[in-house]
């Protein structure tokens, strides 16, 4: 049966924010540039396909700007493990990964694969690395692997993609009605003199954003869903639970229990983590008959109600209140959590084979966890959101992309999301990860392709390819645009900060943190650069023609980044994509009218 | 019926009405489709989404016809759900090959009766 691992403090919810680091990882890597299968070619990429991308990549001189990863994403391992080990799948990849990864290097390119912190793969093949992090980083280092995507798919300890619903047992608290508080020297005495019995709704009270009241009871105790595109990713995700308790007495011993319903579905599990005043003293099921993995494997489809548990008193627990003010938190982090620890387990086996590796990791768990307030522990990017598109391509046909859909399938709402995180972002954190760019898939025009391509390298997210580059010559318009050193070198500042919002038309307070969905709107986004360059992106988000003014100011910039940017009265400005260059006296930035989906974007030297 | 078992279903049923296109292209579906699933995958039940994206497998290297654009596609909420299935869920309900179990519900995960299994491999082979 598989479990959860018992966790150590550093790996805990309440050490998401102290800027430490797991095993050593390697940090200060520019965002990861390079070719990826998936949206080219789903899991019908192959050996020949992917030999043809590395030499394409040459050909057209894109790992001379750059593009220097070539990975191979799901659909490349037989569909089980053979000996315990992963292995290639013969038909498409019959020369072997380490042949592949060999004429990849001899390209002076590097080697990138695929896996999953679940039991299989998101195509189905029976090769996570969950349980195998050690036989899995020993091929992965053995086949000179220079970067790893990680997916999300089956995991036991949650309710992700492919996994089975009941697994937000591991992930939620159970409902709460109440706690008892018994002191220890009355525990065995028949009159409980010393119980006290705190009511959740009426005692207690609910930090976070997640849980609510419902009845005489707190639900929904646990983290919110990040895949969808519904829920912002800044502020607290989670909710816990907390009462106040006085304490008159020094070091008094007291047994607490819980009244809690458990349940199998998202928003109510069996899960419980108790913290008495920040020391963690139960992190368990509560229910050991409702233990999802005890009931049926990973990925069996069984359609059945959830399991929702009548009211009941928990096993009391010894506790310890000092004299004075004390906080019992009801929690469940485990969400976050374990998925660290997931992602975690596999550096570490690669860490131990080889201390010195500088693999690039690129976690993708679909922002489900919210992976920006723990993924730089162990990962160099994260994704935020669902997949990009799920119209992916195959071998003569291009795949197809959107610039707006409802759901996190299209450009704009990744933009939407990735555009206020950049306070997660950085060269000693990682960069938040909108998914692969869709230039050149069906679906997209070249306006939309320009400022697609504006988008990412202004947010600093990674910068992977996902078409055919056999359909690409020098000069035309997708190379163009993939290929343009102005935006490339935005993305790839060593100053690593990732453009803020400055402005936009449909904010209300603070452009840089409120969570827009509404794309009819022009967005205003500044990146600051080495030598006190600015660049500054005019972006219509709306598929309309936008009549307006739009202006922002030197004084405004500098607001948004304390101060901490070095401003002139004058400035050169260069136009990214015409080339086109004029001064600015005024330090008044301005359009005046803007195509739809279309973005102005310049670069400001200043002149001293 | 299996997953394995409807796969074979699928090629023998080709192969009893177009014999002299069979061989090749039914060999490359194949293989496609073996790279898919883990034993214990090709033993299981035939659910929607496994249908739809094995149907589709042969759309693509069998009949080799193109994709048509997603329209009522859009509406199956639970599309989504299955980032490796989603094109072949639109693909086969916008064909009429599996129906949707509800106006906004493909049903992905129910298990499909062996009945509408042949009833969608005789909607597929009416594409050649």
């Amino acid at each position: 049966m598989l479990t959860p691992d018992r966790l150590e403090t550093k790996g805990r919810y309440d050490s998401f924010d102290n800027g430490e680091v797991f095993y050593n990882k390697k940090k200060n890597h520019l965002p990861a540039m390079g070719w990826n299968s998936w949206n080219a070619f789903g899991s019908g990429n192959t050996e020949a396909l992917t030999k043809a991308m590395a030499d394409k990549i040459v050909e057209l001189g894109l790992d001379k700007l750059g593009y220097e990863y070539v990975i191979l994403d799901d659909g490349c391992y037989k569909p089980e493990r053979v000996g315990g080990k992963l292995s290639n799948e013969e038909t498409k990849f019959p020369g072997g990964f380490k042949q592949l990864s060999d004429y990849i290097h001899s390209k002076g390119l590097k080697f990138g694969m695929y896996n999953d912190i679940g039991t299989n793969l998101c195509a189905g093949a029976a090769v996570g690395t969950c349980g195998h992090e050690k036989e899995d980083a020993e091929s992965y280092i053995e086949w000179g692997v220079d970067f790893l995507k990680v997916d999300n798919c089956y995991y036991p300890f949650d309710n992700a993609t492919f996994s089975n619903p009941e697994n937000a047992a591991y992930t939620f608290a159970p409902n709460i009605r109440a706690i008892k508080l018994i002191k220890q020297a009355d525990s065995g005495a028949e009159e409980k003199s010393g119980e006290t019995i705190l009511s959740a709704v009426k005692d207690g009270r609910i930090n976070g954003s997640r849980a609510s009241v419902e009845n005489d009871y707190v639900t929904g105790l646990g983290t919110f869903d990040g895949t969808g595109p519904e829920s912002s990713p800044v502020g607290v995700r989670s909710s816990e639970l907390a009462f106040s308790v006085k304490n008159d007495e020094t070091g008094t011993e007291y047994e607490l229990s819980v009244e809690y319903q458990s349940g199998c579905m998202e928003g109510v599990g069996n899960w419980l983590q108790i913290a008495v005043n920040d020391e963690l003293i139960f992190d368990e099921f509560l229910n050991k008959d409702l233990i999802p993995s005890l009931k049926k494997p990973e990925g069996e489809e069984e359609d059945k109600e959830p399991e929702l548990l009548p009211f009941t008193w928990s096993d009391p627990v010894k506790i310890s209140l000092r004299q004075g003010d004390n906080t019992i938190r009801l929690m469940n982090h485990r969400r976050q959590e374990n998925t660290l620890n997931s992602y975690a387990r596999l550096l570490k086996e690669l860490s131990i084979i080889n201390p010195d590796h500088d693999i690039i990791y690129s976690a993708c768990e679909w922002g489900k966890t919210h992976p920006q307030n723990w993924a730089y522990k162990v990962c160099d990017s994260w994704r935020i959101l669902n997949d990009i598109t799920f119209r992916v391509g195959s071998d003569g046909d291009p795949g197809h992309g959107a610039w707006v859909e409802d759901y996190t399938t299209s450009v704009t709402t990744q933009y939407s999301k990735a555009v206020i995180m950049d306070e997660f972002a950085g060269p000693d954190k990682g960069w938040n990860d909108p998914d692969m760019l869709m230039i050149g898939m069906n679906g997209l025009d070249e306006t939309q392709c320009r400022t697609h391509m504006t988008m990412w390298c202004m947010m600093n997210s990674p910068l992977m390819l996902g078409l055919d580059l056999r359909r690409v010559e020098k000069g035309d318009w997708i190379y163009n645009i993939i290929a343009n050193k102005d935006a490339i070198s935005i993305n790839q500042d060593e100053l690593g900060i990732q453009a803020k919002r400055v402005y936009s038309t449909l904010a209300i307070e603070e452009p840089d943190k409120e969570y827009i969905w509404d794309i009819d709107r022009v967005d205003v986004l500044v990146k600051p650069l080495k030598n006190n360059e600015l660049a500054i992106s005019f972006i219509n988000v709306s598929t309309d023609y936008k009549a307006e003014k739009v202006s922002v100011t030197i004084a405004d910039i500098e607001k948004y980044f304390d101060g901490k940017i070095k401003t002139a009265k004058e400035y050169k400005v260069r136009n990214i994509w015409t080339g086109e260059t004029t001064e600015n006296t005024t330090g008044v930035f301005e359009i005046d009218g803007i195509k739809a989906c279309d973005n102005l974007t310049i670069i400001a030297t200043p002149i001293f | 019926m299996s997953t394995e078992d409807f796969i074979d279903y699928i090629i023998n049923e080709y192969e009893m009405i177009a014999p002299e296109e069979s061989g090749h292209d039914s060999d490359s579906f194949w293989k496609e489709v073996m790279t898919y699933y883990s034993d214990s995958m090709l033993k299981a039940s035939v659910t929607k989404k496994n249908a739809a994206r094995i149907l589709y497998a042969f759309l693509r290297h069998v009949i080799k016809i193109p994709n048509v654009d997603w329209n009522n596609a859009k509406r199956l909420r639970d599309i989504y759900e299955c980032r490796v299935c989603a094109e072949a869920i639109a693909q086969t309900y916008e064909r009429g090959i599996i129906n949707a179990s509800a106006e906004t519900a493909f049903g992905i995960n129910d298990v499909m009766m062996e009945a509408d299994l042949r009833d969608s491999v005789r909607k597929t082979l009416n594409y050649i």
